[in-house]
């Protein structure tokens, strides 16, 4: 993509763990490994970049080597509390009661899929399939920082105050996003995230 | 040593070097000057190293010298001596979007990850430029000074390569793209929308899944009006991406003013 980067179709294969072992190799004239939900992106600087990129994926992508490096850390537990605007909609739409979205929501073991649309806003997908529900049709012009939020299959926390359509169930103290941290995200693609209720 | 202080900060003005590689997979753009190879050129003529930072300006800005020194700006990019006192005005050259000043030394300031590059999606500002602020100078001074900036002008030819999503947008896409002026109707830190012509996007191609995102990559909303993404883009995008521009030409086209046109080949 572009005069000398590469964009990958990684169809089946977990984009955040080959984009973070190939960030890893710290090689020369590759500035960004970008994963995202099935595709991935790497910025060269120049042409021989290119190549050795080339040439180290054949390693990173044979299976043994991307099962074992799936193996991870303890997962991040974000504290939060259920008190979000969205909660009665949530449970309206899906058919169940409250309660029951909090307990699935708490329940479902998240994986950072890949970061976007802001700055440490990370897709963490592995939402229980019974809250899987499209975008609010009309966005909310500003929604807090520290918003937990779901739509179609992923839950995120917002990291900054920002415009907004995903439903929200709730918040959380966490900081998402600092830049005098390293790194500056809390949530890096590819980390285990659960959510635990704050009494 | 303070350099200048900002009488008029004039429009969408920031301080930008070559940005913040390697944090795009957090969700944090490159950013960076909009126009690189400007900037590069402005800082090799005062003998500055071409990472040096610079101020970038849409126009408006006026500047008062505090300690003398030499710059540069697209308006006049031999290096000039300013003293105490003296009125420095910023303003585009006719047909492009952004001016440039760069001091011998460089503009300086704590960076924020590594760059004193504003960046206008993540809301990170390193060095404050509003009106009545002062510009620090640095010392990034490295060897003498050599070329000019290449001459620009209102109609281009734009060098791009085939985008990733041609199968989506359909087999005219690409001749549609480059058989077209396409006119710039809007142009920020964020990206240049076009118009002079639709590319048609069938129904179904409209939205896909999230992917990752460069700077030139040509999007195609539904409204069939191409979007280039400029150096603060969103690091992912849904919309499909007909071609990318070369690496040799982003300068010239993220920094075509509104109203001038573009013609794009594949190279």
């Amino acid at each position: 993509m572009g005069t000398h980067s590469l964009h990958l179709r990684l169809d089946g294969f977990p984009t955040a763990t080959i984009a973070a072992a190939l960030r890893a190799l710290n090689l020369e004239g590759v500035s960004d490994v970008v994963p995202a939900e099935s595709t991935m992106l790497v910025r060269c600087e120049h042409k021989s970049a290119r190549r050795s990129v080339v040439e180290n994926l054949n390693e990173i992508l044979s299976v043994g080597n991307v099962a074992e490096r799936e193996v991870n850390v303890e997962p991040l537990e974000i504290e939060m509390v259920y008190d979000g605007q969205d909660l009665e909609i949530v449970a309206t739409a899906c058919g169940m009661s409250v309660e029951e979205v909090i307990h699935r929501h708490l329940s479902s073991e998240f994986v950072a899929a890949f970061c976007g649309f802001a700055p440490g806003f990370a897709y963490l997908s592995g939402l229980d399939p019974l809250l899987h529900l499209p975008r609010r049709e009309t966005p909310r012009t500003r929604v807090p920082a520290g918003s937990v939020s779901i739509a179609a299959m992923y839950s995120a926390v917002y990291p900054s105050p920002s415009p907004g359509g995903w439903h929200l169930l709730g918040t959380t103290d966490a900081t998402l996003w600092n830049v005098e941290s390293d790194p500056p995200a809390l949530i890096e693609p590819g980390r285990r995230v659960r959510f635990v209720r704050k009494s | 040593m303070i350099g200048f202080r900002i009488v008029d900060c004039g429009i969408a003005t920031s301080i930008q070097d070559q940005g913040r590689p390697g944090y795009a997979h957090l969700g944090l753009g490159r950013s960076g000057a909009v126009d690189l190879s400007a900037a590069g050129v402005l800082n090799r003529a005062l003998g500055n190293s071409e990472a040096a930072p610079v101020v970038e300006t849409a126009g408006g800005l006026v500047l008062e010298c505090v300690s003398r020194c030499l710059i540069a700006t697209s308006n006049w990019t031999s290096p000039l001596l300013v003293v105490e006192g003296e009125a420095v005005r910023v303003n585009p050259e006719a047909g492009r979007q952004w001016a440039y000043l760069a001091v011998s030394g460089g503009f300086s300031g704590a960076p924020i990850l590594g760059s004193l590059s504003a960046d206008s999606m993540a809301d990170l500002i390193a060095v404050d430029v509003s009106t009545g602020a002062e510009l620090q100078i640095g010392r990034l001074a490295v060897g003498p000074p050599t070329d000019l900036i290449p001459s620009r002008q209102a109609h281009m030819e734009i060098s791009v390569l085939p985008g990733p999503h041609l199968d989506r947008l359909g087999s005219s896409a690409l001749l549609t793209l480059t058989s077209t002026d396409w006119v710039v109707e809007n142009n920020s830190r964020v990206g240049i929308r076009l118009t002079g012509g639709v590319l048609e996007l069938p129904k179904e191609s409209a939205n896909g899944q999230s992917e990752p995102m460069i700077v030139g990559a040509v999007q195609v909303p539904p409204s069939g009006h191409p979007i280039v993404l400029g150096r603060d883009h969103p690091v992912t995008g849904g919309y499909p991406v007909a071609a990318v521009v070369d690496d040799s030409d982003i300068s010239a086209a993220l920094g075509a003013a509104v109203g001038s046109t573009l013609r794009f080949r594949v190279r």
